[in-house]
């Protein structure tokens, strides 16, 4: 089973991200800031996370550098979660190492097939 | 003893106020913990089936609906709360389920009873609500908020029209909603004094989007200059490509300077490679300093090599910040900035003093903090030893300093 | 016999006791009068800052912060942050202040010429490399600026300026001239600011553009509390006693002297250690005055100033929540060098400014914000000492029986308490950051406790801090030449201070250094010039 890693700070957005994806037939495992969201990442057995750009302590874009420095988790994909749709942010997003972005307010049908994209995309 | 009486009735007293005091604190959490476990004994169980709604898909999504649209008065009121704060947060189907589920509820058509409430915060809350639940048929009571007395109830109007009058927005499909939107959006600039506050109108009429263009681009022809810098902002956000020849307009006719230095970042930012003999003009050593400005930022930013010579010349330019725009204009071209740039800074003798400082500034800065493709560090290494070369022989005759034509060389 | 006779009589007679008989005769009252004076007008304020903080929770929903982070037209600041050996917590505060919810921020940190492993550190954790950018002189600069570094790569807004020590209010102007941002908001190396406080703070600027010029945070204390991922997860009250009653009058002096006084449109005070500026007007005010031990005062007195002065309308904002966290002295050898050091800023400043002081054209400021500040701040501690000293003496004597001085004294004491308590409910109504019952209980004790011995110390204090004002300038007025030098080391993180052992709590015990430090931190997270009465 596949298996996603939410990262928010924002409760509701993280239960809402969970629900739909756990709908879909994805396991799920949730962190509330960067810090937690590495650790989890680093435990193992994570396919794909799911990461909000602005979270107080580890940022979005802290966290999935730092996961792309580290040789087990360098190629996780990783799907950015912004309220700031602004060119110049999408592209630090990227230049981080994400693999796509989503914008908030956020359509929990795009997300599922964005997950699925990038995991079709990355996978073998 | 009255005196000692009447300090002894005084420290009673205190002590009573002291003590009534506590026993308040000690209410107000007591009743604030049971108020919270009332809803969490209510509303958490309830949790699964308002996420259902809100991811918004098939027939488990509108059963959920159904179920909540169900609850005693009681219950519902303890579930609003948490209704109300996903509201804001998801598109598509959930979004529009969560509305309807508002609407059966009869919290839309409380609050648009709201709008009209005595109290400003009760007629701004209303108005955020239904900017939040993005529900378009409100547009034209939110427009008409816009006039409101209270400033704050103007603002929060402003904010929730971006929201209500977007394209995405519930019920949408009647009426043009969206140009309703920005016109009384734009309108709200047009007097004396701004309705509301330019940058959360310009955030509003950006939310709106592509649809709203139209009413932008008529709004450059304003009569207020708030109202075309606001339009003239939100297109270059927009990235509106067919308003580059207005803005262009804008840019060398303007009577004001802060718009047609506000219409100059537009176009760098809409990058229109056509915008650039305009945005040249703009640069021009007679005009306004804050035109001149943005004009050399947005020259980077559209990113056309025929700014090339301008830019160069601009890098000893009187004005400081022009002077610096310039570099990082030239440094944001790319290569051939970047060439033009090393090339300056390697001129110690002959180029003018500023322009090679300036140069070595931010080409330096650049490499070390190491924000350049490595394409880039080997063309500046390239033209750093060029100039080397140059520097040993240059007793031999005919060997100068590059001359612009040579500096130029990927432009012409 | 009139009481002008018994003053002949008594004063002839010479005795000590005399002498006590005719001040307890001539100052009883108008102690007792004034301490009666200064705590209604506490109540008066506190009830304005409930009314204040009501209005703005009513406005919780309505504030847009959510989108204001989104857009990418929110006005963009600059967080500047001045550090002296702070190698301690310097990298976590630097990186929770990256890490704080804001569309485009930068921090700016100005190490004051650091004998530590600051910058090292820094460097480290945030991969530093110099660049030979040139900052521009907006503000004048005394020290020499060394080098300025930023990370490798562009990875984060950051900015590392490394320059000669020459005392906070300069490292502050480097660090606005490091700035590249519209607003600039200033910050203790060691505060902890909620996720949201930056927008929320910032968001005056944008409701009202043109009038707004400045903005006050609030300042909490946060011994005791956990930290977690650079915020503060879970408040709590310290262990000590000092530290409480500290926790007890920030809250206090918060309710006092901020929202009160903003609700009353005179806020004169915006702590260093968390205020947000528009860099112009700083800019047009010439920064913060580096020969002044309060600078951030001196510099919210001086923009009052000059914005009366160019008759221009202007607000300045007090934004009650979320808030910046600061470490308050744990031991009192710290608070009392603290307090000395506040009173003196306090009375400098309010010296410099004197020609404000009652003056109409400066309406509420010169009228009411400041003459209430000479007379309930700045003469405060006098009058109370006054008290503490004669009251004792009295009942030696045998001029008032001691039933009757204990009876008023605990008057006195239980009118503080209550407004104290009242300050309480204000919080516990509003933002309610303490959870635990024990905690509050704890609160309300230190409420009454800290009447006995703490704040007849910090009266103590303050009257200490007054006094080597005073002997300051005679020393300053008798040779000259030295005024420069003088002026100079009062910036330079009070060099005139001598050592002290490390005091600060449980966060940073693990600190070597923190003479220097310590002192310096004294003078910038005030909650108000005299949180005590």
């Amino acid at each position: 089973m596949t298996t996603v890693l939410v990262a928010d700070d924002d409760l509701d957005i993280r239960e809402l991200v969970a629900f739909k994806l756990a709908q879909a037939g994805y396991e799920v495992r949730s962190a509330p800031d960067g810090a937690a969201a590495l650790d989890l990442a680093r435990a193992g057995g994570v396919d794909i996370v799911v990461l909000d750009l602005m979270m107080p302590g580890l940022s979005g874009l802290d966290v999935c550098a730092e996961l792309r420095r580290q040789e087990a988790t360098a190629d996780l994909p990783v799907i950015m979660l912004t309220a700031r749709a602004q060119d110049q942010d999408v592209a630090s997003g990227f230049a981080a190492g994400a693999d796509d972005y989503v914008v908030k307010p956020f359509s929990p049908r795009e997300l599922v097939s964005r997950v699925q994209a990038v995991l079709g995309r990355t996978r073998p | 003893m009255t005196f000692f009486a009447v300090v002894v009735l005084g420290l009673v007293l205190v002590s009573a106020l002291v003590l009534a005091l506590a026993v308040s604190i000690a209410a107000v959490r007591g009743l604030r913990a049971r108020r919270e476990a009332h809803r969490r004994a209510v509303a958490e169980p309830l949790r699964p089936l308002l996420l259902e709604v809100a991811v918004g898909e098939g027939e488990d999504a509108e059963a959920a609906a159904d179920t909540l649209a169900a609850l005693d008065t009681a219950a519902w009121r303890t579930v609003e709360p948490a209704v109300l704060a996903v509201l804001g947060k998801v598109r598509g189907d959930g979004q529009r389920l969560l509305v309807e589920l508002l609407a059966v509820r009869g919290v839309i058509t409380r609050e648009r009873g709201r709008l009209h409430a005595r109290g400003a915060v009760r007629r701004a809350a209303a108005a955020e609500l239904l900017g939040a639940a993005a529900y378009a048929p409100a547009v034209p009571e939110l427009a008409a908020l816009l006039h409101d007395g209270d400033p704050e109830v103007r603002l929060v109007a402003a904010r929730a029209l971006g929201r209500a009058g977007a394209p995405g927005a519930v019920g949408m499909d009647a009426g043009d909603g969206v140009g309703q939107a920005a016109s009384a959006l734009l309108a709200a600039l047009a007097g004396q004094q701004p309705a509301a506050p330019p940058d959360v109108v310009a955030r509003s009429l950006m939310l709106l989007g592509a649809p709203a263009a139209g009413a932008l681009r008529a709004a450059l022809g304003a009569p207020s200059a708030l109202e075309r810098l606001t339009a003239a902002e939100v297109l270059g956000r927009l990235g509106v490509a067919a308003a580059s020849r207005d803005l262009e307009e804008i840019v060398l006719r303007d009577p004001s300077d802060v718009v047609r230095a506000r219409a100059a970042t537009a176009l760098g930012r809409i990058g229109a490679p056509l915008a650039v003999s305009a945005l040249r003009a703009a640069t021009s050593p007679t005009g306004a300093a804050a035109v001149r400005r943005a004009a050399v930022v947005a020259l980077g930013e559209v990113g056309d090599p025929v700014a090339l010579r301008c830019l160069w010349s601009l890098l000893d330019d009187g004005d400081a910040h022009v002077a610096d725009g310039a570099a990082s204009a030239l440094l944001a071209l790319g290569a051939p900035g970047v060439r033009v740039l090393a090339e300056v800074a390697s001129q110690e003798q002959d180029g003018s003093p500023g322009a090679v400082a300036r140069a070595h500034e931010v080409v330096a800065c650049a490499v070390l903090a190491e924000v350049l493709p490595p394409l880039l560090v080997d063309e500046v290494d390239r033209v750093r030893r060029a100039a080397a070369t140059r520097a040993a022989v240059v007793s031999v005759p005919g060997a100068g300093p590059a001359t612009g034509a040579e500096l130029l060389g990927v432009g012409a | 016999m009139s009481w002008v006779d018994v003053l002949q009589l008594e004063l002839l007679g010479g005795t000590v006791r005399g002498t006590v008989a005719v001040l307890v005769q001539v100052l009883a009252l108008p102690v007792l009068l004034y301490v009666l004076a200064i705590n209604s007008s506490y109540l008066v304020l506190i009830g304005l800052a409930g009314v204040d903080m009501v209005r703005y929770l009513r406005r919780e929903r309505i504030r847009g912060v959510e989108d204001a982070s989104a857009s990418p037209l929110t006005q963009s600041v600059s967080v500047v942050m001045a550090a002296y050996n702070e190698e301690a917590g310097i990298v976590g505060s630097v990186s929770a202040m990256l890490a704080l919810r804001h569309p485009r921020h930068e921090v700016v940190v100005v190490d004051d010429g650091s004998t530590d492993a600051t910058f090292a550190l820094l460097r480290e954790a945030f991969d530093l490399v110099e660049v030979p950018r040139r900052l521009p002189d907006d503000l004048p600069v005394r020290a020499r600026i060394r080098s300025v570094h930023v990370p490798r790569g562009g990875r984060s807004p950051l900015v590392v300026v490394r320059k000669d020590n020459g005392g906070r209010a300069d490292a502050t102007n480097v660090g606005v001239n490091a700035a590249r941002h519209d607003l600039v908001c200033f910050v203790d190396a060691d505060s902890v600011l909620d996720p949201d406080a930056l927008l929320t703070v910032s968001r005056p600027f944008a409701d009202d553009p043109v009038r707004v010029v400045a903005t006050a945070g609030a300042v909490r204390a946060v011994n005791g509390s956990t930290l977690v991922g650079g915020r503060v997860a879970d408040v709590r009250m310290p262990r000590g006693w000092t530290a409480r009653f500290q926790v007890v009058e920030y809250l206090r002096a918060f309710c006092v002297g901020r929202a009160g006084w903003s609700r009353m449109q005179s806020l004169i005070l915006i702590s260093g250690a968390f205020g947000m500026y528009r860099r112009d007007v700083v800019v047009e005010v010439g920064g913060m005055d580096t020969s002044c031990i309060g600078e951030d005062f001196e510099l919210t007195l001086r923009l009052h100033r000059h914005m009366r002065r160019t008759h221009r309308e202007y607000r300045v904002v007090f934004v009650p929540e979320p808030a910046s966290w600061t470490e308050v002295p744990a031991t009192r050898t710290v608070l009392a060098r603290q307090r000395r050091r506040w009173q003196r800023g306090l009375a400098e400043t309010l010296w410099r400014h004197r020609g404000m002081i009652g003056n109409p054209r400066y309406g509420r400021i010169g009228l009411v914000a400041l003459p209430y500040f000479v007379l309930f701040e700045l003469v405060a501690p006098v009058i109370e000492l006054v008290g503490v000293v004669l009251a004792p003496l009295a009942v030696a004597f045998g001029l008032v029986p001691w039933q009757a001085a204990a009876a008023l004294a605990l008057l006195c004491f239980g009118y503080a308490a209550m407004v104290t308590v009242a300050a309480l409910l204000v919080e516990e109504v509003s933002f309610h950051r303490s959870q635990r019952w024990r905690d509050l209980g704890r609160g309300l004790v230190a409420a009454v406790l800290e009447n006995f011995g703490h704040r007849q110390l910090t009266a103590l204090w303050r009257v200490q801090g007054l006094w080597s004002l005073l002997r300051g300038q005679r020393q300053v007025w008798g040779a000259m030449d030295r005024q420069g030098l003088a002026a100079g080391g009062a910036a330079s993180a009070g060099t005139d201070v001598v050592v002290l052992p490390e005091t600060r709590g449980a966060l940073r015990a693990s600190r070597a250094d923190g003479t220097d430090r310590a002192d310096r931190t004294d003078r910038t997270d005030r909650p108000l010039a005299g949180a005590g009465r």
